[in-house]
């Protein structure tokens, strides 16, 4: 079994690839001398997956919440659950539904093999009945009401809903009560024969071992399906360049009005490249990042406290820069982050700050290759986006004013949508 | 790990770890917590970390923080029982792994102890502007607790059950008290906390920086300093009735916590058994409220326990459809029972001192929860996370059973929904 090297000159770094007969990709990072090991068995199937063309080519709908579900129940082998066995071996270990993925992982210091084993024998080895199934309903109907009440995440799936008109990156990772009621085993079934074919999937292993090794273990202990897999790309809609409404609020039990206000970017059906990602990241942090004259303006006007944040959020289909706080004058927050943009556009970037921002963005990225941890979310996202993961550095090494500023178009309010959650009215006493 | 004494009440730790790329430094002040210095102690660490006398202005210390590439200072307030901890800490990239050859560890360190002993002042208060900034911030940040109802019941509880003491109050202290401050009042904070704390400057990373402790000695000589000693902190005896407090929201799902007392606290080795009883009780996936509540009976979306061995509490915080919340609450009580009673299966016990000892051990892995581990322990009871693991393995089924006895209830916190929401 080959595996090439993934080398950085520039970081002076290097981690291992290998793609298994079965089209599994594999990416091994050593870490010499960490006590931990982290390790993700992973597939490229997340909530926007939710509708695929059967072998006659007919479109079929799944319930909202399907991946998230499964997720949960691949956790339930026909020999006992795997916290059960991990339990035996001291692992913490956990798994998580994204919008693109769905992730298992297991971090320990030891029993490194044992643990590894038993994560690649739960996720191939689906089990599902209707007694099971019954009763993760009632569980993830309750973790669906404990989302319910977070402002946090309303905010941000209101500005969704409003931003887009058809992808299913607007509709809640883990569906709705009702949704997720017409999940039987047998969709659940379907669905991890479609996406969870070993050609759609990854693992990543960062810590302290010997690569060879590794490599040889997995070759050893993954189990092949009997019959082939019906591998089968799921349906990214397309999407209108237009936003759907520009404002969307409501009301929750919250002491300030909250705010998630999105910028909607026309993109493909594919993930963005990597210098879409950098100079996106390095324009946010100069726009409204803790150095930038425009937070301290926001800060002086009290439009804003500890809870102000931006990313870029993106994926298959959807790319959009987002702000989110707290303030009592969310639309003032706009015009102001809209103001800076054409300030922007019409006099040319601050090249003092461009500079900052580049070297801040270089010294925090090389942080993140200090836990195996971040390293494995790091290859994961590499994986499931496409890149490789010391492009993003290089791309900030060489990255100029100009890539920036070419970005600063999506700020417009044609493209904005502002959700906000408002305190409830207490009635007149 | 190396610990120094520099000078009276001030001590130095070097953590020496070759794993990480940055190098992670932190000043601790260790105070008595008292009530009516709370609030302004703890806005201290904000209004000095936003900005200092060679940066006054807080945009171009982070304008420079970033040219440091993306170097980073900060303060924080927290309490460990009845004792005050304020932290400073920079972090930077080593060195060598910038392309320009920069001194980042020398500047960041240098700017922690500018942030510190070089803050913006004039005719003794601190500047209007950055009092009013950091007090806006902190308030909004008390108001903002109710939008997490787990962290607002959490807070509720511990103010319930140590009403009328320090620890009772938010480690900010109240909406009331932070409103009160005013820059001549944390000028004088400023001057009492330097001059009265114990003080650790803790140092995580490949080298200690040259002459760093000393330069924090050199910095403290100005100082009148009377170090306050620090008392143990005090248990409480738990109300012969549960209290029992319930609040209606505008929820889907309640909240129920609740929150036990022991008297037996102590350092890390005294109170190891008690750790492990958490754990079995609520903590990982073959814990009893876990089996048993949350996937036996389905009557919680989590439930968890978490103890405090400082002050010498325990709290069950669970998520509840509200027409389970009773049934909740007596079989969180009938799991007590079973372990006091010694119904522990011996493979859930060995899979808790296991796990344990796992997490323990990943700890050496990250630099932050390191400098974490060390500051929250004071010097009569340092320990590092394998010696703990050692006294974790130590621990029997009977240690588990009597720590278990040890427990008492004293409150019950519940969110419940207004009568017309959640029962669908």
């Amino acid at each position: 079994m080959q595996k090439a090297t993934v080398k950085s000159d520039l970081l002076k770094k290097e981690y291992f690839e290998n793609e298994h007969p079965s089209g599994l990709k594999i990416l091994l990072y050593p870490m010499k001398g960490f006590s931990s090991n982290y390790a993700i068995f992973g597939t490229k199937y997340g909530s926007i997956d939710n509708s695929y063309l059967n072998e006659k080519g007919e479109r079929v709908d799944l319930p909202e919440g399907i991946a998230h579900f499964l997720e949960h129940k691949l956790f339930e082998s026909e020999d006992g659950d795997a916290f059960t066995k991990y339990a035996k071996t001291g692992a913490y270990s956990n798994a998580y539904t994204s919008f693109d993925r769905t992730c298992y992982l297991f971090s320990c210091s030891n029993r490194f093999y044992d643990n590894l084993k038993i994560l690649l024998d739960f996720v191939r080895s689906p089990y599902f009945t209707p007694e099971t199934v019954s009763k993760e309903q009632g569980i993830i109907g309750q973790e669906i009401r404990m989302y319910d009440d977070m402002p946090n995440w309303r905010v941000l799936f209101n500005m969704l809903e409003g931003m887009f008109h058809s992808h299913p990156v607007k509709t809640d990772i883990a569906g709705t009560v009702e949704s997720i009621a017409k999940i039987t085993d047998q969709t659940l079934y379907d669905c991890y024969n479609r996406f969870y074919d070993l050609s759609n999937m990854f693992i990543v292993l960062a810590g302290d071992f010997n690569t060879d090794e590794v490599l040889e273990f997995i070759y050893d202990n993954l189990k092949l399906p009997e019959k082939p897999f019906k591998n089968t790309k799921s349906i990214i809609p397309d999407e209108p360049v237009e936003v759907k409404q520009s404002k969307v609020e409501c009301e929750l039990d919250v002491a300030k009005p909250l705010f998630c206000l999105g910028f909607k970017e026309p993109c493909s059906n594919k993930a963005s490249d990597v210098m879409q990602l950098v100079s996106m990241d390095i324009l946010l942090k100069m726009l409204a990042g803790s150095a930038s004259p425009l937070y301290r303006e926001l800060l002086d006007k009290g439009l804003i406290n500890e809870e102000f944040s931006f990313e870029y959020f993106n994926g298959r289909g959807f790319a959009l820069p987002i702000f989110e706080g707290e303030s009592d004058n969310p639309e003032e927050v706009m015009s102001l982050i809209l103001n800076k943009a054409e300030q922007y556009s019409k006099n040319g970037l601050d090249l003092k700050l461009f500079e900052a921002v580049r070297r801040s963005l270089y010294g925090r990225g090389i942080c993140r290759f200090d836990t195996a941890e971040s390293v494995c979310t790091m290859l994961t996202d590499s994986v499931a986006l496409g890149y490789n993961i010391f492009e993003y550095f290089e791309c900030i090494s060489k990255i100029t004013p100009e890539d920036v500023l070419k970005r600063l178009s999506v700020f417009s309010r044609e493209n904005a949508v502002l959700s906000v959650i408002n305190p409830i009215k207490k009635s007149e006493e | 790990m190396k610990l120094i004494n520099i000078a009276d009440g001030v001590e130095g730790l070097f953590i020496e770890n070759h794993r990480f790329s940055t190098t992670h430094i932190s000043v601790n002040l260790y105070l008595p917590l008292n009530a009516d210095a709370l609030a302004a102690n703890a806005l201290l660490p904000y209004v000095l970390s936003s900005c200092c006398k060679e940066y006054p202005d807080f945009i171009s210390l982070n304008l420079r923080l970033s040219e440091l590439y993306g170097a980073e200072v900060g303060g924080i307030a927290d309490k460990i029982g009845d004792t005050q901890v304020l932290k400073f800490f920079s972090f930077s990239v080593e060195d060598a792994l910038v392309p320009d050859a920069a001194e980042l560890t020398a500047e960041a360190s240098n700017l922690l102890f500018s942030m510190i002993f070089e803050p913006s002042v004039k005719n003794g208060s601190f500047l209007e502007a950055d009092v009013e900034r950091e007090r806006r911030l902190t308030l909004e940040k008390i108001a903002g607790i109710i939008n997490d109802k787990r962290t607002y019941a959490i807070s509720k509880i511990t103010a319930e059950m140590y009403k009328g003491e320090a620890f009772g109050e938010l480690k900010t202290g109240s909406f009331e008290a932070v409103k009160a401050v005013t820059g001549e009042d944390l000028f004088k904070a400023w001057q009492k906390v330097i001059s009265a704390a114990k003080i650790r400057i803790q140092v995580v990373g490949k080298t200690l920086p040259d002459g760093l402790f000393d330069s924090l000695k050199q910095r403290l000589s100005g100082f009148n300093r009377k170090p306050t000693e620090l008392l143990p902190s005090r248990p409480k005896k738990a109300n012969a009735t549960p209290t029992v407090i319930e609040e209606k929201m505008d929820v889907s799902q309640g909240k129920l916590v609740m929150g036990f007392c022991t008297d037996l606290v102590g350092n890390d080795i005294d109170t190891a058994s008690l750790a492990v009883f958490a754990d079995l009780f609520g903590g990982g996936p073959y814990s009893k409220l876990f089996k048993n509540v949350r996937e036996k009976l389905s009557l919680c979306y989590y439930c968890a326990a978490r103890p405090n061995r400082t002050k010498g509490y325990l709290l069950v915080d669970s998520g509840v459809e509200p027409k389970n919340a009773e049934l909740a609450e007596k079989e969180i009580l009938n799991q007590l029972e079973d372990i006091k009673n010694g119904n522990i299966d011996a493979e859930d016990f060995a899979a808790s001192i296991r796990s344990i000892k796992d997490t323990l051990l990943c700890l050496n892995d990250s630099q932050a929860a390191l400098d974490n581990w060390y500051s929250m322990r004071l010097s009569d009871r340092l320990i590092s996370p394998e010696d703990y693991a050692a006294a974790i393995e130590r621990v029997t089924v009977e240690d588990v059973i009597s720590a278990a006895k040890n427990y008492t209830l004293d409150t019950v916190y519940k969110i419940m929904p207004m009568e017309d929401k959640g029962e669908n």
